[in-house]
């Protein structure tokens, strides 16, 4: 569920700006610290914890939005080079931020007690925030349809997506359009490491470790393509899951082995488009 | 705009020390000798490396505060290893060529430290590492290199097979779990032999390695529950996501765990009530769990330095910061020859109890810990109890089993 809640984030922010935000792991990372000082600030209940996730994921939300009006807003006609430098230099300023605040050393978001504990489906015993996570997928998954394709927003940013130019000749304001789908898309990665933070430890190198899963669930899904973000995320997840069980010797690099054939057959991705 | 992006990226990952050194290692009429701390303080690891660093800094602080040497002060430079084996020993080489020092310092990683150790052998450089790679000073050993603590993975395994031989002989099944790095794999292994010496019927019946970056373990967990077995054995850089995502299953208290890596102890700190694994064993050294007069000194020393409780890497740190102190003491000099031949052969109290070096493997043996995990309420935190200290000194390899390692 975290895998397509940042695959899609990233994959909004690319289908519409073209902008591949090296970053985006980052904002996974500070959502999740900030969750850590929200939960210790005595959010112990299912409330408060609630409470928790919401405000790290609007903060992180407004921090990519910040990102993106003052830095990358400035170098979109400068080219990929330029908008890989940015976001990289944003990559260590956040880490740098995280180590200042949070330290380097290991922290622990606490689960509240109700949610840590199992729920038998079928008679196999399945963690309950799993089975909520899960619930959340699908509510943020079809959000995420509503708000594409049956409203204008949507409507701007598909017409955005398939060609900017026209979109722009046609009296769409592009700079709010990119601010948006980026508020979007940091939203998703806030919510998503906010989520994550209560399952793994927290350390100022976990940016890098998501962004990986992240990029190759955006590749084998295709880049752009909301439908592609969330098959593949499932791909990924079941392959991750039998790879253990099936062929543990594997296991470490069926998704990546999966990527490179997808890559060769279709390298514009499962759901993506050709590009001309 | 442009030149100050290409400035930003070329200051990217930075390797350079940039730490300045007075005196070379031989000098004995210096004020100050510099001694090397490479650790992980980025990287995978690099949630160890600063907290191990204020071990060394500690036993510095001690050693100086004392007086030092004759006079002669000790002054601790680090530079980041970033988890890298070629990037420790890029360090190491600016340490010894360029900043001329003689005695350096290493952490946690086991491929580092092996790497690090033919370095020190080539250039004659006095090098302690506290890594778990058992090769590090037995196959790969050389007369210049020590590991003061032998926290090894023998060590870890060994301990946890002689506690479940002894506390769970009538398990046979077992499940073994570790991180895919160097130390999980050697953990993995050695116990699995070892269990087949004291139980030639235990059966293992199934293994798994978890990346070191893995954020979902719920394969894992699955995985072994679907084996049904009756104990598990697991091995981890950092076992925190393993025990938050296996507490909703109540592993534990279903499967008895047995632990082969020192971090568990630590881990516990960090977990909530309903995540700690009641029951489980795991090893370390708990700085609550061992009463002696040297220990409390201890922590008390380093809770007013630092602000916290040590946990096992500390002890590690300062025990190997500690070791090569006294030697120099001993040797009364800091030329780096007379040094090791003191260290080969020390003999010192630490805060884990009595210490000694075995100069067949420059491998210092000092006792391990294991415990029950338990939630201590006063504490308001999980904790081991019913402590046992472990004699490790049956797992050391001999002197012949050294030679016949290093000559094949």
């Amino acid at each position: 569920m975290f895998l397509f809640l940042l695959a899609s984030g990233l994959s909004l922010i690319f289908g519409v700006s073209r902008t591949l935000n090296l970053a985006h792991g980052s904002l996974y990372m500070l959502a999740a610290y900030l969750s850590f000082t929200f939960t210790h600030m005595g959010a112990h209940n299912l409330w408060g914890f609630v409470a928790a996730i919401a405000a790290s994921a609007v903060i992180v939300m407004g921090v990519g939005t910040v990102m993106e009006v003052t830095v990358l807003r400035r170098v979109y006609e400068s080219g990929e080079l330029y908008i890989a430098l940015v976001t990289y230099a944003v990559i260590l300023l956040v880490e740098s931020l995280v180590k200042y605040v949070w330290g380097s050393g290991l922290l622990s978001v606490p689960l509240p007690d109700f949610l840590n504990n199992n729920v038998l489906v079928f008679g196999v015993p399945v963690p309950r925030y799993n089975l909520i996570l899960i619930a959340l997928g699908i509510v943020v998954a079809v959000c995420l349809w509503r708000l594409i394709y049956h409203t204008r927003w949507g409507l701007n940013l598909r017409a955005a997506a398939m060609d900017r130019e026209m979109a722009a000749a046609l009296g769409l304001n592009e700079k709010r359009l990119f601010t948006t789908v980026f508020l979007l898309g940091s939203l998703l990665a806030g919510l998503g490491g906010a989520l994550a933070a209560p399952l793994i430890s927290l350390d100022p190198s976990m940016d890098a470790n998501i962004i990986i899963q992240v990029f190759a669930v955006v590749v084998i899904g295709g880049l752009g393509s909301l439908v592609g973000s969330l098959v593949a995320a499932l791909l990924v997840g079941i392959l991750e899951a039998f790879g253990v069980l099936a062929f543990p010797g594997l296991s470490l690099s069926l998704v990546f082995i999966v990527m490179a054939v997808v890559l060769i057959v279709r390298p514009w991705g499962l759901f993506g488009r050709e590009e001309a | 705009m442009s030149l100050s992006l290409l400035g930003t990226v070329a200051g990217c990952g930075s390797t350079a020390s940039s730490a300045k050194t007075n005196t070379g290692g031989s000098a004995s009429s210096g004020k100050t000798l510099t001694v090397g701390y490479i650790d992980d303080f980025t990287g995978p690891l690099g949630i160890y490396g600063k907290q191990d660093f204020n071990g060394a800094k500690l036993a510095v602080q001690q050693f100086n505060a004392s007086g030092g040497l004759n006079g002669t002060k000790i002054k601790l430079v680090s530079a980041d290893a970033k988890t890298s084996q070629s990037e420790a020993v890029t360090q190491m080489r600016n340490m010894i060529y360029n900043q001329h020092i003689k005695f350096i310092m290493n952490g946690l990683d086991s491929a580092e430290c092996v790497a690090m150790g033919k370095l020190a052998a080539q250039t004659k450089t006095v090098f302690t590492s506290f890594c778990g790679a058992d090769n590090f000073v037995v196959k790969d050993g050389n007369p210049w290199s020590f590991r003061i603590v032998n926290m090894g993975a023998k060590t870890q395994s060994y301990s946890a097979a002689a506690y479940a031989h002894q506390h769970f002989p009538n398990k046979k099944r077992w499940y073994l779990i570790a991180n895919d790095y160097s130390f999980g794999r050697q953990a993995v292994s050695i116990f699995e032999q070892r269990m087949k010496q004291l139980e030639p019927d235990v059966q293992f019946v199934g293994t798994s390695y978890v990346p070191l970056n893995a954020t979902d373990y719920t394969p894992y967990i699955t995985a072994i529950l679907q084996k049904h077995p009756d104990a598990i054995f697991d091995a981890w850089a950092n076992g925190i996501p393993f025990w938050k995502q296996a507490a909703p299953y109540h592993l534990s208290q279903k499967i008895q765990i047995v632990g082969g890596y020192w971090g568990g102890t630590n881990e516990l700190a960090f977990l909530s009530k309903s995540e700690v694994p009641v029951g489980a064993i795991v090893g370390g050294i708990p700085w609550y769990g061992i009463h002696n007069k040297a220990n409390t000194t201890f922590v008390n020393d380093f809770k007013s330095a630092f602000g916290k409780y040590p946990q096992s890497s500390n002890y590690f740190a300062y025990m190997s910061a500690e070791g090569l102190l006294q030697a120099m003491k001993k040797a009364n000099s800091t030329d780096p020859a007379k040094v090791r031949q003191a260290l080969s052969t020390l003999t010192m109290n630490t805060p884990i109890g009595k210490l000694t070096m075995d100069p067949w493997d420059n491998q210092g043996v000092a006792p391990y810990f294991l415990g029950v995990v338990s939630w201590d309420a006063k504490a308001n935190q999980g904790r081991d109890i019913n402590i046992v200290p472990v004699n490790t000194t049956s797992f050391m390899p001999t002197k012949a089993q050294v030679a016949a390692s290093r000559k094949s």
